[in-house]
């Protein structure tokens, strides 16, 4: 027994003699290596965050992380500009440590990435993935590939790193968001949040103390699919910069993809001017347009204008249908095909005496009629309801396009029509045979077409297609209402042929 | 007596040096250490730098064991060694991050991975636990070298076949930065990248040892012919 205790407290002696004598050593080569090894890893650091920001004179001001995957931030300065943030950050991964340095510019966006520790036991896909951010053909979200543990890794440092650029005074959300459309922007207010129309909110944008402009977000309905804006309007409510900020809902067809770069794009560069929607997503265009219309009523609403004395954009349209109209007020259309903007239109004694619905209608054809159809009458083979085109097809601009107001009373029953520009021949003869028949009548219900040897095609599709849109817009006012009269009525699917 | 043998055996002080150098290469001949092998032999310079922390490891902790292989119990055995080893290996990690950056970063995880290589555990169990601290010595250098050798062959191939280059200066950056274009310029590209794969180091490992096996069992037949001509 006392044998076996011997011996047991002799192999523990002896095992932690070693272990001791073991640390003993670490701890002096540690101690005489980490300066060199802090000194090193310094350099390198640096060195990483000159590579990420190259312009930066001045990374002086740092600031140290306690926990999480950042260990520091360095502020990247060239002269008195800000540049951005250089973000070092370490994470341990299955296989092995990776530090990384991530630029993150004023703006909020990702810029440049460096690895300045890669212990793993496959780098080069790792490598590839941070080249690829580099150079702009990756996305820093795509992981996928030879080493996707450690792409994942590298990816929450980023993405670390975006959060906490995010939160920094100067680059709120809201403020990468502005910049969008005023780039000098240095500041933002909180949100007014707004009610009653397709504009949801404001931001008072300011550089230094100086308000320089109002950054409006509001969503814009197209054919298939509605879109959040962002509308820049500067002090004196002229248009500074427009911005998609993103899909809402719908979007199946890509049309909020083509109003994008071809509307909001030459809206920005002044190639186009705001009013000019054809560019083969004219109805998102157009939704896009009624919400910088509204943006700068707003405005001027806010700048000490009188809405109630005549200056609000829809009263004067309010009037071509209802003539004792006094006052209007923006209203939200329900997603109707078609319709730009919506107003409540009050009398002199503030009682609600009907809907103004303001819409665009754009005939539906083929470049084989585009081709056809260059003779003064429109001659169509086709139709549909799909007027919104993009991609393949081809619409002429003016020819066939009309734009119309359609009062509508409280009560769901059909006011009035007009049709606001009668330019084109085509337009004049849906005035003039379709239209003029339905003021008459007041009866829109009966769907009439217009027929006859003057008629071409193209009007009785235009009919067809605006019987459907005012018997959206008899429900949108009251619900129910053709259930409640006798007579047929037109389905969505029938007008749409 | 084959070489598996000899390298089982408890040779001479200059066989304890020179026999793991050829003989019984722990790589090419006992097929021990196959990983860091394969893993860190894509430019010579790398396997240089690998053998060389390889073989410190590798002869002091035989140093240390053979000093200490009295006093270890034998029932922690293998505990102690792991121990001892491991301080070597840390010792040396150390010593590579403060003053060899580049060539620790290059090896990487690898560089940990000596404290559970096979030829180091195997040389303390083998040699060191019974024989005296020079002799012990020496065998860790015999090995460590054989198996820098080993690892430096390998690479050489990779490196030239695989990259179309040998590089010098990138890994070792106290000296200056060479790069000798020999299967690939700026016009033509004659290099097999494969070969710089996983799979073309296990190519590259197959091909080496069936050479050496080839030339082996060539110089034991010319032996044995030899031999017979003598008696008769």
């Amino acid at each position: 027994m006392k044998e076996t205790v011997k011996k047991g407290l002799i192999t523990t002696l002896t095992l932690g003699a070693i272990v001791l004598g073991a640390g003993a050593i670490i701890g002096v080569t540690s101690a005489f290596t980490s300066p060199f090894v802090v000194a090193h890893s310094e350099a390198a650091i640096l060195a990483s965050v000159k590579e990420v920001f190259p312009d930066a004179d001045d990374l002086g001001t740092v600031t140290e992380f306690e926990s999480g995957a950042l260990s520091a931030r360095y502020e990247a300065r060239k002269g008195n500009n800000l540049l951005g943030w250089a973000y070092v950050g370490t994470q341990t991964n299955d296989y092995g440590e990776i530090t990384a340095t991530v630029a993150v510019n004023s703006d909020g966006s990702l810029g440049r990435v460096a690895i300045t520790k890669l212990d793993q036991t496959k780098p080069d896909p790792i490598k590839e993935y941070v080249n690829g951010i580099n150079d702009g053909s990756r996305d820093y979200t795509d992981t996928t590939g030879g080493a996707t543990y450690g792409c994942n890794t590298i990816k929450n440092i980023i993405q670390a790193a975006l959060d906490d650029a995010a939160t920094l005074g100067g680059t709120s959300e809201e403020l990468v968001l502005v910049r969008h459309v005023f780039p000098d922007a240095t500041s933002v207010g909180d949100m007014e949040t707004l009610s009653g129309g397709k504009l949801t909110g404001r931001y008072e944008v300011k550089q230094g103390s100086e308000t320089i402009g109002y950054a409006y977000r509001g969503n814009a309905s197209g054919m298939s699919e509605t879109v959040e804006m962002l509308i820049g309007l500067k002090t004196d409510g002229s248009l500074n910069r427009i911005y998609m900020i993103g899909l809402v809902d719908g979007g199946a067809h890509g049309f909020y993809e083509t109003a994008n770069d071809v509307y909001v794009s030459g809206v920005n560069d002044g190639t186009r001017d705001p009013s000019d929607t054809s560019c083969g997503a004219t109805l998102t265009a157009d939704a896009i347009y009624a919400l910088i219309q509204e943006a700068q009523a707003n405005l001027k609403g806010e700048s000490g204008e009188n809405p109630e004395e005549g200056t609000d954009a829809g009263l004067e349209t309010a009037k071509l249908i209802y003539s004792d109209a006094a006052k209007t007020e923006t209203d939200i259309p329900d997603g109707i095909v078609g319709v730009t903007s919506c107003y409540k239109v009050y009398d002199a004694s503030d009682a609600v005496i009907g809907y103004v619905y303001n819409a665009t209608y754009e005939l539906p054809v083929t470049e084989t009629l585009a081709e056809t159809s260059s003779t003064s009458e429109p001659d169509v083979e086709t139709g549909g309801s799909d007027v919104e085109t993009g991609g393949t097809e081809t619409v002429p601009e003016d020819p066939y396009k009309l734009s119309l107001a359609i009062g509508i009373n409280p009560d769901g029953t059909f006011e009035k029509a007009v049709i606001t520009n009668v330019s084109s021949l085509f337009s004049q003869l849906v005035d003039e045979l379709y239209i003029a028949h339905i003021n008459e009548t007041k009866a829109p219900e009966e769907n009439y077409i217009p027929e006859g040897m003057m008629v071409s095609e193209a009007v009785q599709i235009a009919a067809r297609n605006l019987n459907t849109m005012i018997y959206d817009i008899q429900e949108d006012v009251k619900p129910g209402y053709h259930d409640s009269l006798t007579g047929e009525t037109p389905s969505t699917s029938e007008a749409g042929e | 007596m084959d070489n598996m043998e000899q390298a089982i055996a408890k040779p001479s002080k200059k066989a304890a040096f020179v026999t793991p150098l050829f003989k019984a290469n722990p790589l090419f001949v006992l097929v021990l250490g196959t990983c860091p092998a394969l893993a860190v032999t894509t430019t010579l310079e790398q396997a240089i730098g690998m053998g060389i922390l390889f073989t410190v490891v590798l002869a002091c902790s035989n140093v240390i064991i053979s000093a200490l292989r009295k006093f270890i119990p034998e029932f922690v055995r293998i505990p102690s060694y792991i121990v001892i080893i491991a301080t070597f290996v840390t010792v040396v990690k150390l010593l590579t991050e403060a003053f060899l950056p580049e060539l620790y970063s290059s090896l990487g995880v690898f560089l940990s991975l000596i404290t559970v290589n096979c030829i180091v555990l195997g040389r303390a169990e083998a040699y060191a636990q019974d024989n005296p601290v020079l002799p012990s010595l020496l065998d860790g250098l015999g090995n460590g070298l054989g198996y820098t050798i080993a690892i430096c062959i390998i690479a050489l191939f990779r490196e030239i076949l695989g990259a179309g280059t040998l590089s010098f200066g990138k890994t070792f950056t106290f000296i200056p930065q060479v790069t000798i274009p020999l299967l690939k310029g700026d016009t033509w590209d004659y290099s097999m990248p494969l070969l710089q794969q996983p799979t073309g180091a296990f190519l590259v490992l197959g091909i080496v040892i069936a050479l050496i096996a080839v030339i082996v069992n060539f110089r034991a037949k010319q032996a044995k012919i030899k031999k017979t001509e003598v008696k008769e």
